[in-house]
């Protein structure tokens, strides 16, 4: 199963454009290849690169290698050392330097793109590297509800074949696409799309990752058609209320959270294409996608079985070593599509990050000085930001002599900035019961009068 | 820290107001102190929210590809000379 080339593909096509300039499948190999000689002798890699094709470089090489490349859950630096610390023999992979001296790093370079040597490389092919399907490549971080990061292993097996997967559902046979992103290549999202969809074979990647809305305008203007954006709901609701003209692109896709049917609407609008909404998580890739101005149930992708269990959804692929169990719960329409009914209270997605608040609370109390304390959603709709509107955590912590600038330092040491409390509120006590727990309603009344009267 | 200049003053006001800093006095903001990674705590989606915020009082664009980015959005006092010179080119 699986391909088990690392650069399958004729060695001319593009793989990736930086800005304007084109990169050669074999520029890429070779750029891969250099780097995997010089990579360090360790076991394990966390890359860090920001530049995205430094990213797809480092992680190629890293596999070719035989390193297993990490993705922590975040890049906040207490995060990144705990993993680092719990699994030993690591390295940082940088483009860039990074003050956090923690761990031993190593600097990604490759030559500048010279068409002179990949012409060589064509003349003279290297060996293709291979990389064996049942091989361990990637251990991706999800964030579990006791404080420890829960690791989900991929063999590369998996991975080509969820990849490929996706890529058909996604591109529906587009020739010659090029995907442009807004979202970083460390989750599965970002992973699937914009570094293995590109490394297969399936697309080809714009290097840049356009932020503001004017960023996307000029980056889709400078790739060649035909292009796909690969956004989410809250980089949507910029792009529909931007000013200016978009360019108009093959498709749009929004994952991580979901996306109200009205916003779908508005953004094929703006790029004159059509919007598909995948579904998916850290634990299986894509396993659904849907058109979203129709409001049309989930079609789940053919590689996965889905069946709905009290405690959330079971999925099932050949290509998964086994059965995963996500949190989200689902009704089934007929066999191979179904509607998303909620998901298990504990998590939390702001702005396509998820968390569990287990974990946040775990993280709050382990502050020195948090006698007590609580992070809570004040909103009953649980963050869910289907408008593209995003909505932000609270905290009431009760830390005799410590002050909010206090706290929140200690917090942005183990916590991502999109779930620190705004606000965080200072309270004497929490209003929790005979039974010490702590009640809803209780927490929203202190919260309301707090907020009515912030020095009460 | 420094005294808030009018448009630091504007924009301070802008970004509690923007990105729901509740519990921030906006003359609270120092001038110099970083906007991201700093003592607020923002990320690259109060970035976004920024943007539009931005776009919408003062009618230009703000744009991250280039290298002005992180000095335009070091802190609240390089935010003011980036609005205040484009607002006026």
């Amino acid at each position: 199963m699986g391909a088990a080339s690392a650069v399958p593909g004729s060695l001319q096509e593009v793989i990736a454009w930086r800005g304007t300039q084109p990169v050669s499948r074999a520029a890429f190999l070779r750029d891969v290849l250099a780097v995997s000689r010089a990579l360090p002798e360790h076991a394990r890699v966390i890359n860090s690169c920001n530049d995205s094709y430094l990213f797809l470089v480092g992680f190629a090489a890293a596999a070719v290698r035989g390193q297993v490349t990490l993705m922590p859950p975040s890049r906040v630096p207490g995060v990144v050392v705990a993993i680092a610390e719990e699994v030993g023999d690591c390295y940082l992979l940088v483009d860039a330097h990074v003050a956090d001296g923690a761990l031993p790093q190593f600097r990604i370079s490759v030559d500048p793109p010279d068409a002179d040597a990949p012409r060589d490389l064509l003349e003279d092919p290297p060996a293709m590297p291979s990389i064996s399907p049942d091989k361990l490549v990637a251990v991706l971080f999800t964030s579990g509800s006791t404080g420890k990061a829960v690791p989900n292993p991929k063999r590369w097996g998996t991975l080509v074949r969820g990849a490929t997967a996706t890529a058909q559902a996604m591109l529906s046979g587009a020739a010659n696409v090029t995907v442009v992103s807004t979202v970083p290549p460390q989750h599965m999202y970002g992973f699937e799309t914009t570094m293995l969809m590109p490394m297969l074979g399936a697309c080809r990647l714009q290097c840049e990752r356009p932020l503001f809305p004017e960023d996307v305008r000029q980056t889709l203007a400078k790739t060649p058609e035909p292009s796909f954006l690969i956004t989410t709901p809250v980089h949507l609701r910029t792009f529909v209320e931007f000013s200016g003209d978009m360019p108009p692109v093959l498709g749009i896709v929004s994952a991580t959270a979901p996306l109200s049917p009205s916003l779908a609407a508005a953004s094929e609008a703006r790029f004159q294409a059509p919007l598909t909404e995948v579904f998916g998580s850290t634990e299986t890739g894509v396993t659904a996608t849907r058109r979203t101005t129709h409001d049309e149930p989930w079609k789940i992708i053919d590689l996965f079985d889905f069946e709905p269990r009290q405690e959330g959804t079971r999925v099932r692929a050949r290509h998964f070593p086994e059965e995963v169990l996500l949190q989200d719960v689902i009704e089934p329409e007929g066999a191979r599509h179904f509607r998303l009914v909620g998901r298990n209270s504990d998590l939390i997605n702001i702005a396509g990050k998820r968390a569990s608040l287990g974990d946040l609370n775990a993280k709050l109390l382990s502050i020195e000085g948090v006698r007590d304390g609580v992070i809570f959603m004040p909103d009953a709709t649980g963050a869910e930001e289907s408008d593209g509107t995003v909505r932000r955590t609270a905290a009431c912590v009760v830390a005799p002599g410590k002050t909010r600038e206090e706290l929140l330092a200690a917090m942005r040491q183990l916590i991502d900035p999109a779930f620190l409390p705004r606000p965080l509120m200072l309270v004497d006590a929490l209003p929790r019961n005979e039974t010490s727990k702590l009640p809803r309603a209780a927490l929203l009344d202190l919260f309301a009068r707090h907020a009515r009267d912030p020095g009460a | 820290m420094a005294v808030q200049s009018e448009i630091e003053q504007e924009l301070a006001r802008l970004i509690v107001s923007a990105l729901n800093l509740e519990g921030v006095q906006p003359e609270g903001i120092d001038p110099a102190a970083p906007l991201f990674g700093g003592p607020l705590g923002l990320d690259s989606i109060d970035a976004l929210e920024l943007a539009l915020a931005i776009s919408k009082r003062y009618g230009f664009e703000l744009r991250s590809d280039d290298d002005d980015n992180s000095r335009i959005f070091a802190s609240l006092g390089s935010l003011a000379q980036h609005v205040t010179a484009r607002r006026t080119a």
